[in-house]
């Protein structure tokens, strides 16, 4: 039954199939980095530097002569840390305040809404990198600056899905006994307004992504010698006349992760879309 | 009688109206006075708009009263400090009419009944268990429904869970806001029979509101007949139906179909009711009266007693009685 129902899903959604199976083979990858890659991601190999793709460098080596390959597969790790990380802060703080903003209304409402459209009144690459420059280059604090970019988009979502929920009668019953407005909120909005935001996020990954390795690159994010593919690309960049391959396998990498997150964003909203429900 | 479980003084509810300029508002509820007694249903019916779920809901303090007084037991609402009134507002429950808007999708049926418990104070797990079981079996729900979700039972099911949480904290008033209206026929009356035989059962009374006639002439002893915030006629249930004295009452239970009855509709449907933004001068219901005069036009008719029971608020009612003096 279980299994007749997901070969349907899959002829389906070809597409949301495809995107699954790249996060899971990326997160696996990710898992088991030291038992697959051939060398050190940091290990230096000063004689072998600029190596063209070949026989012990399978996709050749930086200008400090470190695998590609194995930095590239250590950096999956980075970037699905950077994606989850910041759509997790972004949602959880933007649900919060978004449910807090619409159930409470009034005054409190009106002071988080306008804060939230001074956030998105700023493109968020700029803001993020205001943000990161002014917490300090690294990786961490580059995190949190899109996380905190991020947040405006899940507290607006969040605020307008309290809004419909709190008119319903199981909020006005749960006041008649006594409930609190921290219970009110926890119990019974914040649970009923979950499926658009897990929606968001999923297709939030993608972009938190490359928006994290847009900030390695300019040197903004994870710092050297870590081996993050935003900062591989941009150290590539310097011999990409010569040494094709420099930046573009990190490129390629990038680009593979984002499209499979983004098809499984598709996919999940679509799943969840009640007009998909048979 | 003993005294009224909860009376109704001269309440009013106002609502501002947005965007007006000036302190404009709409009375949803205009001055209405009633009396609940412990063991007593007290039927409230109207048109759609006519302020009767907003007269509810103020009295479950979910909406504030812009004047007038709620008394439960004698003690007005108002006064109590918040932990009393807390003690209070938990002997009054609320069933609304859709029994799927009112309970969470996200908790099992178990959570949805225990919910009341845990926020009043019972803190022993099994204890609450215990009660939420009892509760069910009030209802006639069995042990197996504690972990499902409400999507998985029936509207019928889903409003006996909802009646259970009512019962869950000892009430004495339950205000029952159109329970049966989002259900089938069936299952109307199957929530009707329930509810008369809880009320047996625990001594409950019951504010009972409905644009149903037949099922207000089913369940209550007294029936309050509401137009634009206005009770305008209020009495025993049997005599309510078999003499109607207002001119709004008799086209409701005229608009009723009887399938035993073959006179013709005495009074004919009119119009439709005018906006409570913009009440009409006089007696609210004069536009669709078709005994409408000139004082109608300009004053607003008061409650006249006709019995103890009986109280009718309309300009032509005195002349009536004189003529069925007359008759007999």
């Amino acid at each position: 039954m279980e299994l007749k129902y997901y070969r349907y899903f899959a002829k389906q959604y070809p597409l949301t199939v495809v995107g699954t199976l790249i996060i899971l083979i990326i997160g696996l990858v990710a898992l088991v980095a030291p038992l697959i890659s051939p060398h050190d991601p940091l290990q230096l190999h000063l004689a072998d530097r600029l190596l063209p793709p070949g026989h012990t460098y399978i996709l050749g080596t930086d200008e400090m002569g470190r695998d590609l390959f194995s930095r590239i597969i250590y950096g999956s790790r980075l970037s699905l840390a950077a994606g989850v990380g910041i759509v997790s802060i972004a949602g959880i703080f933007g649900t919060v305040l978004g449910s807090v903003s619409g159930f409470l209304g009034g005054k409190t409402d009106l002071i988080i809404m306008r804060l939230m459209d001074i956030m998105l009144a700023f493109p968020s690459l700029v803001l993020a990198l205001a943000l990161s420059a002014a917490l300090g280059p690294n990786f961490r604090n580059s995190i949190l600056a899109v996380a905190v970019v991020k947040i405006p988009v899940y507290v607006r979502l969040v605020r307008g899905q309290t809004l419909s929920v709190k008119e319903k009668h199981f909020v006005k019953a749960a006041q008649t006994f006594g409930a609190s407005k921290v219970w009110i909120i926890s119990r019974h909005i914040i649970p009923n307004c979950l499926a658009p935001v897990m929606v968001q996020a999923t297709l939030g990954i993608g972009e938190a992504i490359l928006i994290a390795a847009a900030l390695s690159f300019i040197g903004l994010g994870a710092q050297p010698p870590a081996a993050e593919w935003g900062a591989m690309v941009s150290m590539g960049r310097t011999y990409l006349l010569d040494q094709w391959w420099y930046a573009t396998f990190p490129g390629i990498a990038i680009f593979i992760t984002v499209v499979g997150f983004n098809l499984f964003g598709d996919g999940v909203r679509d799943l969840l879309d009640p007009r998909f429900r048979h | 009688m003993s005294k009224p479980i909860l009376s109704l003084r001269e309440v009013v509810k106002e609502f501002p109206i947005r965007g007006a300029r000036g302190n404009l508002s709409f009375r949803a509820v205009n001055h209405v006075s009633l009396d609940i007694f412990p063991g007593e249903t007290v039927g409230l019916v109207g048109e759609s708009g006519c302020g009767k779920s907003t007269l509810g809901y103020m009295v479950m303090d979910l909406q504030p009263i812009t004047q007038g007084e709620i008394l439960f037991e004698g003690q007005k609402l108002a006064d109590a400090s918040k932990v009393e009134r807390r003690k209070l507002q938990a002997k009054i429950q609320i069933v609304f009419q859709d029994p799927q808007s009112s309970l969470n999708p996200r908790f099992r049926i178990g959570q949805i009944v225990e919910e009341p418990l845990r926020l009043n104070g019972w803190r022993d797990k099994r204890e609450r268990k215990n009660l939420v079981l009892q509760l069910l079996s009030k209802v006639s729900l069995g042990e197996e429904y504690l972990r499902r979700y409400p999507h998985e039972l029936s509207g019928g099911q889903r409003q006996r869970v909802a009646i259970a949480r009512a019962l869950s904290l000892n009430p004495q008033l339950i205000v029952l806001d159109e329970p049966t209206s989002a259900l089938d026929v069936s299952v109307q009356a199957q929530i009707l029979n329930l509810l008369r035989e809880l009320q047996q059962n625990l001594k409950l009374s019951y504010l009972f509101i409905s644009h149903n006639l037949a099922v207000i002439r089913h369940l209550s002893s007294k029936v309050a007949v509401m137009y634009l915030g206005q009770i305008v006629e209020i009495s025993g249930t049997d005599d309510l139906f078999a003499k109607p004295l207002h001119p709004y009452t008799k086209m409701l239970l005229s608009s009723v179909p009887n399938l035993n009855d073959e006179r013709p509709l005495e009074v004919a449907v009119e119009s439709e009711m005018p906006s409570a933004m913009h009440p009409p001068s006089g007696c609210s219901f004069h536009p669709r009266c078709p005994q409408a005069s000139e004082l109608c036009r300009q004053f607003n008719p008061e409650l006249q007693r006709v019995n103890d029971l009986h109280w009718v608020s309309c300009h032509n009612f005195s002349q009536k009685e004189e003529e069925t003096k007359g008759d007999a």
